[in-house]
Protein backbone atom coordinates (compact mmCIF):
# COMPACT_ATOMS: atom_id res chain seq x y z
CA UNK A 1 0.00 0.00 0.00
CA UNK A 2 1.31 3.79 -1.18
CA UNK A 3 2.85 5.18 1.98
CA UNK A 4 3.46 8.83 2.09
CA UNK A 5 5.79 8.84 4.18
CA UNK A 6 7.44 6.08 3.61
CA UNK A 7 7.55 7.30 -0.27
CA UNK A 8 9.65 10.97 0.94
CA UNK A 9 11.68 9.46 3.20
CA UNK A 10 12.45 7.18 0.25
CA UNK A 11 13.34 10.88 -1.90
CA UNK A 12 15.10 12.43 0.35
CA UNK A 13 16.93 9.56 1.42
CA UNK A 14 18.53 8.59 5.03
CA UNK A 15 21.26 11.48 5.57
CA UNK A 16 18.60 13.53 6.34
CA UNK A 17 16.56 11.07 8.58
CA UNK A 18 16.65 13.42 11.35
CA UNK A 19 13.99 15.67 9.02
CA UNK A 20 11.16 13.49 9.60
CA UNK A 21 11.69 11.71 13.07
CA UNK A 22 9.94 14.91 14.94
CA UNK A 23 6.25 15.48 13.80
CA UNK A 24 4.85 15.72 10.38
CA UNK A 25 1.61 17.35 8.84
CA UNK A 26 -0.09 17.49 6.15
CA UNK A 27 -2.57 20.04 4.84
CA UNK A 28 -5.25 18.39 2.00
CA UNK A 29 -6.71 21.42 -0.22
CA UNK A 30 -7.16 23.63 3.19
CA UNK A 31 -10.05 21.64 4.39
CA UNK A 32 -8.00 18.41 5.97
CA UNK A 33 -5.17 18.57 8.46
CA UNK A 34 -2.94 15.44 9.32
CA UNK A 35 -0.67 15.29 12.18
CA UNK A 36 2.02 12.83 13.04
CA UNK A 37 3.46 12.92 16.19
CA UNK A 38 1.80 15.50 18.57
CA UNK A 39 1.88 15.25 22.14
CA UNK A 40 -0.97 15.67 23.38
CA UNK A 41 -4.15 18.37 22.42
CA UNK A 42 -3.85 22.00 24.57
CA UNK A 43 -6.92 23.47 22.51
CA UNK A 44 -10.05 22.60 20.79
CA UNK A 45 -12.27 24.82 19.29
CA UNK A 46 -14.12 25.40 16.44
CA UNK A 47 -12.18 28.65 15.43
CA UNK A 48 -8.50 27.34 16.72
CA UNK A 49 -7.19 23.61 17.66
CA UNK A 50 -3.27 23.98 19.02
CA UNK A 51 -1.31 20.75 19.87
CA UNK A 52 2.35 19.85 21.47
CA UNK A 53 5.15 18.32 19.58
CA UNK A 54 8.62 17.87 20.80
CA UNK A 55 10.31 21.05 20.71
CA UNK A 56 7.18 23.42 20.40
CA UNK A 57 3.87 23.58 20.01
CA UNK A 58 1.13 24.43 16.59
CA UNK A 59 -1.56 26.56 16.26
CA UNK A 60 -3.93 25.93 13.64
CA UNK A 61 -6.38 28.65 12.71
CA UNK A 62 -9.95 28.16 10.74
CA UNK A 63 -13.16 27.91 10.39
CA UNK A 64 -15.85 25.11 11.49
CA UNK A 65 -13.03 23.14 12.22
CA UNK A 66 -13.45 19.81 14.30
CA UNK A 67 -11.28 16.40 14.73
CA UNK A 68 -12.03 13.75 12.52
CA UNK A 69 -9.59 11.12 14.15
CA UNK A 70 -7.11 11.13 17.40
CA UNK A 71 -5.17 8.80 18.42
CA UNK A 72 -1.92 9.03 21.16
CA UNK A 73 0.30 10.34 18.18
CA UNK A 74 -2.03 11.14 15.21
CA UNK A 75 -4.93 13.47 14.96
CA UNK A 76 -6.80 14.68 11.85
CA UNK A 77 -8.91 18.09 11.84
CA UNK A 78 -11.48 18.95 9.10
CA UNK A 79 -13.19 21.74 8.46
CA UNK A 80 -11.73 25.21 6.42
CA UNK A 81 -8.03 25.44 7.76
CA UNK A 82 -6.52 29.37 7.08
CA UNK A 83 -3.51 28.81 9.15
CA UNK A 84 -0.84 26.37 10.54
CA UNK A 85 1.92 28.31 12.79
CA UNK A 86 4.32 26.46 14.52
CA UNK A 87 5.35 27.92 18.02
CA UNK B 1 -2.75 29.88 37.08
CA UNK B 2 -5.55 30.00 35.25
CA UNK B 3 -8.93 28.88 36.61
CA UNK B 4 -9.78 26.07 35.05
CA UNK B 5 -12.11 22.70 35.65
CA UNK B 6 -10.27 19.56 34.88
CA UNK B 7 -12.92 16.73 33.82
CA UNK B 8 -12.64 12.98 33.23
CA UNK B 9 -15.09 11.26 31.45
CA UNK B 10 -15.77 7.74 29.64
CA UNK B 11 -16.99 6.51 26.73
CA UNK B 12 -17.12 6.14 23.20
CA UNK B 13 -16.54 8.51 20.47
CA UNK B 14 -15.10 10.74 22.64
CA UNK B 15 -14.05 13.01 19.35
CA UNK B 16 -17.55 13.52 18.35
CA UNK B 17 -18.35 14.60 22.23
CA UNK B 18 -15.40 17.05 22.24
CA UNK B 19 -16.64 18.14 18.58
CA UNK B 20 -19.73 19.17 19.92
CA UNK B 21 -18.90 20.44 23.04
CA UNK B 22 -15.75 22.72 21.42
CA UNK B 23 -18.87 24.20 19.46
CA UNK B 24 -19.81 25.89 22.83
CA UNK B 25 -17.03 26.30 24.91
CA UNK B 26 -13.04 26.39 24.27
CA UNK B 27 -11.74 23.01 25.70
CA UNK B 28 -8.00 23.04 26.75
CA UNK B 29 -5.08 20.35 27.31
CA UNK B 30 -7.09 17.41 26.15
CA UNK B 31 -5.69 14.03 26.69
CA UNK B 32 -6.62 10.33 25.80
CA UNK B 33 -6.58 8.38 28.52
CA UNK B 34 -6.85 3.70 28.19
CA UNK B 35 -9.99 2.38 29.04
CA UNK B 36 -11.85 4.71 26.87
CA UNK B 37 -10.95 7.16 29.55
CA UNK B 38 -9.96 11.01 28.61
CA UNK B 39 -9.90 14.45 30.51
CA UNK B 40 -9.83 17.69 29.27
CA UNK B 41 -9.98 21.01 30.76
CA UNK B 42 -12.69 24.34 30.41
CA UNK B 43 -12.73 27.16 31.62
CA UNK B 44 -14.20 27.70 35.16
CA UNK B 45 -16.67 30.54 33.87
CA UNK B 46 -18.15 27.32 31.41
CA UNK B 47 -18.30 24.67 34.05
CA UNK B 48 -22.10 24.77 34.17
CA UNK B 49 -22.49 24.95 30.37
CA UNK B 50 -20.29 21.85 30.21
CA UNK B 51 -22.14 20.30 33.29
CA UNK B 52 -25.29 20.47 31.38
CA UNK B 53 -23.64 18.95 27.86
CA UNK B 54 -22.10 15.99 29.54
CA UNK B 55 -25.86 15.39 30.88
CA UNK B 56 -27.46 15.60 28.01
CA UNK B 57 -25.26 13.71 26.05
CA UNK B 58 -25.60 10.83 28.52
CA UNK B 59 -21.38 10.95 28.99
CA UNK B 60 -19.97 9.28 32.24
CA UNK B 61 -18.41 12.33 34.43
CA UNK B 62 -15.55 10.05 36.63
CA UNK B 63 -13.93 12.91 38.06
CA UNK B 64 -13.83 17.15 38.26
CA UNK B 65 -11.52 18.88 39.61
CA UNK B 66 -10.95 22.55 39.81
CA UNK B 67 -7.31 24.27 39.36
CA UNK B 68 -6.60 28.19 39.86
CA UNK B 69 -7.36 30.62 42.44
CA UNK B 70 -11.05 30.90 42.36
CA UNK B 71 -11.48 26.96 42.29
CA UNK B 72 -9.14 27.53 45.64
CA UNK B 73 -11.36 30.20 47.33
CA UNK B 74 -14.81 28.13 45.92
CA UNK B 75 -13.34 25.09 47.89
CA UNK B 76 -12.70 27.55 51.19
CA UNK B 77 -16.07 29.19 51.01
CA UNK B 78 -17.98 25.29 50.43
CA UNK B 79 -16.56 23.76 53.36
CA UNK B 80 -18.40 24.19 56.99
CA UNK B 81 -15.59 23.67 58.66
CA UNK B 82 -13.29 26.20 57.26
CA UNK B 83 -16.27 29.13 57.20
CA UNK B 84 -17.35 28.40 60.65
CA UNK B 85 -13.26 28.40 61.56
CA UNK B 86 -12.99 32.22 59.77
CA UNK B 87 -16.44 33.08 61.33
CA UNK B 88 -15.13 32.14 64.81
CA UNK B 89 -11.65 33.77 64.33
CA UNK B 90 -13.41 37.43 62.91
CA UNK B 91 -15.78 36.88 66.35
CA UNK B 92 -13.02 36.04 68.57
CA UNK B 93 -10.73 39.06 66.38
CA UNK B 94 -13.53 41.80 66.99
CA UNK B 95 -14.53 41.12 70.39
CA UNK B 96 -10.92 41.17 71.61
CA UNK B 97 -10.36 44.67 70.04
CA UNK B 98 -12.33 46.29 72.53
CA UNK B 99 -10.54 45.10 75.36
CA UNK B 100 -6.99 45.88 76.69
CA UNK B 101 -4.86 43.03 77.40
CA UNK B 102 -1.13 44.26 77.96
CA UNK B 103 -0.18 47.05 80.08
CA UNK B 104 3.75 48.12 79.02
CA UNK B 105 5.71 50.43 81.00
CA UNK B 106 8.51 52.55 79.79
CA UNK B 107 10.60 54.87 82.16
CA UNK B 108 13.93 54.94 83.87
CA UNK B 109 12.65 53.48 87.30
CA UNK B 110 11.78 49.79 88.55
CA UNK B 111 8.08 49.81 86.65
CA UNK B 112 6.86 46.44 88.27
CA UNK B 113 5.25 47.93 91.07
CA UNK B 114 3.59 50.29 88.32
CA UNK B 115 2.19 47.89 86.42
CA UNK B 116 0.89 45.79 89.50
CA UNK B 117 -1.15 48.89 90.63
CA UNK B 118 -2.59 50.28 87.36
CA UNK B 119 -3.56 46.14 86.74
CA UNK B 120 -4.93 46.43 89.99
CA UNK B 121 -6.96 49.92 89.22
CA UNK B 122 -8.44 49.38 86.53
CA UNK B 123 -12.24 49.21 86.83
CA UNK B 124 -12.42 46.65 83.49
CA UNK B 125 -10.21 45.96 80.79
CA UNK B 126 -13.36 47.10 78.40
CA UNK B 127 -11.10 49.74 76.56
CA UNK B 128 -14.48 52.37 76.58
CA UNK B 129 -14.19 51.73 80.54
CA UNK B 130 -10.99 52.87 80.94
CA UNK B 131 -10.01 56.88 82.04
CA UNK B 132 -6.95 57.48 81.42
CA UNK B 133 -6.75 60.90 82.84
CA UNK B 134 -7.90 58.85 86.07
CA UNK B 135 -4.61 56.38 85.85
CA UNK B 136 -1.59 58.97 85.37
CA UNK B 137 -3.78 60.82 88.26
CA UNK B 138 -3.62 57.88 90.50
CA UNK B 139 0.13 56.73 89.54
CA UNK B 140 1.26 60.25 90.51
CA UNK B 141 -0.40 60.35 93.89
CA UNK B 142 0.34 57.08 94.78
CA UNK B 143 4.48 57.20 93.47
CA UNK B 144 6.07 60.23 94.47
CA UNK B 145 9.22 58.89 92.22
CA UNK B 146 6.96 59.78 89.46
CA UNK B 147 7.54 63.34 87.77
CA UNK B 148 5.01 62.96 84.75
CA UNK B 149 3.45 60.36 83.26
CA UNK B 150 1.24 59.45 80.04
CA UNK B 151 -1.15 57.13 79.45
CA UNK B 152 -2.47 55.86 75.96
CA UNK B 153 -4.72 52.96 74.56
CA UNK B 154 -2.64 51.14 71.26
CA UNK B 155 -4.13 48.28 70.01
CA UNK B 156 -4.93 45.81 72.87
CA UNK B 157 -2.00 47.78 74.94
CA UNK B 158 -2.27 50.49 78.08
CA UNK B 159 1.08 52.16 76.98
CA UNK B 160 2.69 53.98 79.82
CA UNK B 161 5.53 56.43 79.68
CA UNK B 162 7.09 57.53 82.99
CA UNK B 163 9.49 60.08 83.84
CA UNK B 164 11.80 59.70 87.15
CA UNK B 165 12.22 62.67 89.02
CA UNK B 166 15.47 63.50 90.23
CA UNK B 167 15.97 63.55 93.62
CA UNK B 168 18.65 65.92 95.74
CA UNK B 169 21.45 63.04 97.14
CA UNK B 170 20.52 64.20 100.36
CA UNK B 171 16.86 63.00 100.10
CA UNK B 172 18.23 59.75 98.05
CA UNK B 173 17.91 58.26 101.41
CA UNK B 174 20.98 54.99 101.76
CA UNK B 175 24.29 55.18 101.06
CA UNK B 176 26.79 53.08 100.37
CA UNK B 177 29.88 52.80 102.44
CA UNK B 178 33.22 54.06 100.08
CA UNK B 179 35.43 51.17 99.72
CA UNK B 180 39.20 50.42 98.48
CA UNK B 181 39.51 49.29 95.03
CA UNK B 182 42.44 47.56 94.95
CA UNK B 183 45.45 46.24 97.81
CA UNK B 184 47.61 48.68 98.44
CA UNK B 185 49.14 51.36 100.92
CA UNK B 186 48.02 55.06 101.32
CA UNK B 187 50.08 57.52 100.05
CA UNK B 188 47.58 60.79 100.35
CA UNK B 189 43.90 61.47 101.29
CA UNK B 190 41.90 64.41 100.08
CA UNK B 191 38.40 64.00 101.79
CA UNK B 192 35.66 65.82 100.83
CA UNK B 193 32.52 63.97 102.56
CA UNK B 194 31.82 61.58 105.39
CA UNK B 195 34.05 60.26 107.88
CA UNK B 196 37.63 58.52 107.04
CA UNK B 197 38.68 55.59 108.24
CA UNK B 198 41.97 55.06 107.32
CA UNK B 199 45.18 57.17 107.66
CA UNK B 200 48.08 57.56 105.53
CA UNK B 201 50.84 54.45 105.93
CA UNK B 202 47.69 52.07 106.52
CA UNK B 203 48.07 49.22 104.03
CA UNK B 204 44.57 47.52 102.57
CA UNK B 205 43.43 45.06 101.21
CA UNK B 206 40.52 45.40 98.08
CA UNK B 207 36.87 45.63 99.62
CA UNK B 208 38.41 47.64 102.91
CA UNK B 209 36.17 50.34 104.04
CA UNK B 210 37.84 53.25 103.29
CA UNK B 211 35.69 56.38 104.23
CA UNK B 212 31.87 56.10 105.99
CA UNK B 213 28.55 57.67 104.94
CA UNK B 214 27.96 60.62 107.41
CA UNK B 215 29.41 63.26 109.13
CA UNK B 216 28.85 64.58 112.43
CA UNK B 217 28.12 68.28 112.20
CA UNK B 218 29.27 70.99 114.85
CA UNK B 219 26.28 70.05 116.64
CA UNK B 220 27.34 67.12 117.41
CA UNK B 221 24.76 65.38 115.27
CA UNK B 222 25.37 62.53 112.93
CA UNK B 223 24.10 63.66 109.34
CA UNK B 224 24.27 60.91 106.39
CA UNK B 225 26.08 62.01 103.12
CA UNK B 226 27.58 60.37 100.04
CA UNK B 227 31.16 59.70 100.69
CA UNK B 228 33.19 61.45 98.47
CA UNK B 229 37.20 61.35 99.00
CA UNK B 230 40.76 61.04 96.65
CA UNK B 231 43.05 58.23 98.45
CA UNK B 232 45.95 57.66 96.71
CA UNK B 233 47.87 54.15 97.14
CA UNK B 234 50.62 52.63 95.86
CA UNK B 235 49.56 49.88 94.45
CA UNK B 236 51.23 46.85 93.86
CA UNK B 237 50.69 44.82 90.40
CA UNK B 238 52.18 41.33 90.63
CA UNK B 239 52.72 38.21 88.56
CA UNK B 240 54.57 34.80 89.29
CA UNK B 241 55.65 32.44 86.81
CA UNK B 242 56.71 28.52 87.20
CA UNK B 243 59.79 27.13 85.83
CA UNK B 244 59.96 23.38 86.19
CA UNK B 245 63.89 22.44 85.55
CA UNK B 246 62.94 18.54 84.32
CA UNK B 247 59.34 17.78 83.41
CA UNK B 248 57.24 15.48 80.84
CA UNK B 249 55.26 16.70 78.65
CA UNK B 250 52.57 14.96 75.84
CA UNK B 251 52.71 15.62 72.19
CA UNK B 252 49.89 14.57 69.75
CA UNK B 253 51.59 12.66 66.68
CA UNK B 254 48.47 12.89 64.21
CA UNK B 255 47.40 9.79 63.54
CA UNK B 256 43.80 9.10 64.50
CA UNK B 257 41.00 6.74 65.01
CA UNK B 258 37.54 8.41 65.08
CA UNK B 259 34.43 5.78 66.23
CA UNK B 260 30.98 7.20 65.63
CA UNK B 261 27.46 6.00 65.80
CA UNK B 262 24.21 7.43 64.56
CA UNK B 263 21.48 7.58 66.71
CA UNK B 264 17.95 8.04 66.67
CA UNK B 265 16.55 9.36 70.12
CA UNK B 266 18.25 6.74 72.68
CA UNK B 267 18.48 3.71 69.79
CA UNK B 268 21.78 3.10 68.22
CA UNK B 269 21.24 2.93 64.48
CA UNK B 270 24.75 2.34 63.24
CA UNK B 271 27.85 2.39 64.48
CA UNK B 272 31.68 2.15 63.16
CA UNK B 273 34.21 0.87 65.80
CA UNK B 274 37.59 0.26 64.59
CA UNK B 275 40.31 -1.26 66.81
CA UNK B 276 42.40 0.61 68.48
CA UNK B 277 45.72 0.04 68.23
CA UNK B 278 47.66 2.95 70.09
CA UNK B 279 50.03 2.83 73.34
CA UNK B 280 49.38 6.00 74.28
CA UNK B 281 46.14 8.06 73.32
CA UNK B 282 44.02 11.55 74.26
CA UNK B 283 39.91 11.43 73.50
CA UNK B 284 37.86 13.74 72.30
CA UNK B 285 33.81 13.49 72.37
CA UNK B 286 31.43 15.23 70.39
CA UNK B 287 27.41 15.04 69.40
CA UNK B 288 25.83 16.54 66.27
CA UNK B 289 22.45 16.94 65.47
CA UNK B 290 21.55 15.36 61.46
CA UNK B 291 18.27 16.67 61.32
CA UNK B 292 16.21 20.02 62.01
CA UNK B 293 12.57 18.13 62.76
CA UNK B 294 11.42 16.30 65.27
CA UNK B 295 9.95 13.34 62.92
CA UNK B 296 13.33 11.90 62.67
CA UNK B 297 15.60 13.03 66.12
CA UNK B 298 19.00 11.57 64.28
CA UNK B 299 21.82 12.51 65.63
CA UNK B 300 26.06 11.14 65.50
CA UNK B 301 28.29 10.82 68.35
CA UNK B 302 31.88 10.69 67.70
CA UNK B 303 34.72 9.59 69.89
CA UNK B 304 38.00 10.32 68.53
CA UNK B 305 41.29 8.76 69.46
CA UNK B 306 44.27 10.93 68.53
CA UNK B 307 47.98 9.39 69.33
CA UNK B 308 50.01 10.84 71.95
CA UNK B 309 53.81 9.79 72.80
CA UNK B 310 55.32 11.46 75.86
CA UNK B 311 58.77 13.36 75.77
CA UNK B 312 60.62 14.43 78.34
CA UNK B 313 62.15 18.18 78.65
CA UNK B 314 65.40 19.11 80.57
CA UNK B 315 66.16 22.94 80.93
CA UNK B 316 68.12 24.21 83.27
CA UNK B 317 66.74 27.72 85.36
CA UNK B 318 69.96 29.71 84.86
CA UNK B 319 69.62 28.60 80.59
CA UNK B 320 66.53 30.76 80.40
CA UNK B 321 66.42 33.05 83.73
CA UNK B 322 66.45 36.35 82.03
CA UNK B 323 63.21 35.38 79.54
CA UNK B 324 61.27 34.60 82.20
CA UNK B 325 61.84 37.29 84.38
CA UNK B 326 61.58 39.76 81.13
CA UNK B 327 58.02 37.14 80.52
CA UNK B 328 56.60 37.29 83.68
CA UNK B 329 57.24 41.02 83.48
CA UNK B 330 55.74 41.12 80.10
CA UNK B 331 52.19 39.99 81.99
CA UNK B 332 52.44 42.56 84.85
CA UNK B 333 52.44 45.10 82.71
CA UNK B 334 48.86 43.96 81.20
CA UNK B 335 47.34 45.10 84.78
CA UNK B 336 48.33 48.62 83.77
CA UNK B 337 46.07 51.63 83.34
CA UNK B 338 46.08 54.04 80.28
CA UNK B 339 48.74 56.75 81.01
CA UNK B 340 49.75 55.32 84.84
CA UNK B 341 53.41 55.84 85.43
CA UNK B 342 55.10 53.51 87.29
CA UNK B 343 57.12 54.60 90.49
CA UNK B 344 59.15 51.28 90.78
CA UNK B 345 59.59 47.29 89.84
CA UNK B 346 61.47 44.76 90.93
CA UNK B 347 61.40 41.24 90.92
CA UNK B 348 62.01 38.16 93.34
CA UNK B 349 63.10 34.32 92.45
CA UNK B 350 62.75 31.74 94.74
CA UNK B 351 64.23 28.75 93.86
CA UNK B 352 63.17 24.86 95.47
CA UNK B 353 64.33 21.55 93.79
CA UNK B 354 63.45 21.16 90.59
CA UNK B 355 60.87 24.11 90.51
CA UNK B 356 62.17 27.73 90.27
CA UNK B 357 59.43 30.71 91.26
CA UNK B 358 59.82 34.22 89.70
CA UNK B 359 57.84 37.14 91.35
CA UNK B 360 57.31 41.00 89.34
CA UNK B 361 56.16 43.16 91.23
CA UNK B 362 55.65 46.88 89.87
CA UNK B 363 54.68 50.22 92.20
CA UNK B 364 52.15 52.19 90.55
CA UNK B 365 50.20 55.34 92.97
CA UNK B 366 46.57 54.85 92.17
CA UNK B 367 43.31 56.32 93.43
CA UNK B 368 41.65 53.46 95.35
CA UNK B 369 38.34 55.54 96.60
CA UNK B 370 37.12 55.12 93.06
Amino acid sequence: MFNFFSELKSKIGDANIDLYNEFNIINVSGKLLYVEGHNGLTILSPTTIAFKIKRGRVVVDGENMFLKELTDNTLMIQGKISKTEIF
Amino acid sequence: MKNRSKIVIKGLNQEKILNNLSKQVKIYNFRKNENFLCEFEVDYKNRKKVDKFLTESNVEVLSVDGKGVLNGLKKIFSSIGILFGLALCVLIYTLQYFFVWNINIYGLMETEEIKTYISNNLPSRLKSKINIKEIELGVRQKFKEVSSISVAIIGQSLIVNINQSQLPEELEGDFEVLKSSFDGQITEINLVQGTLNCKVGDIVKKGDILVFPYMVDSQGERRDVKPKAEIMADVWLSETTQHYDYFMTKKRTGKKITNSQIMLGNMVVYENNCKLEFAEYEVEESEEILTKNLFLPLRIKKKTYFETTTFEISQPFSEVKDEIVENTRQKALQFLQKNEIIKKENFVIKQGYNLSEVTYTITVTRNIGG
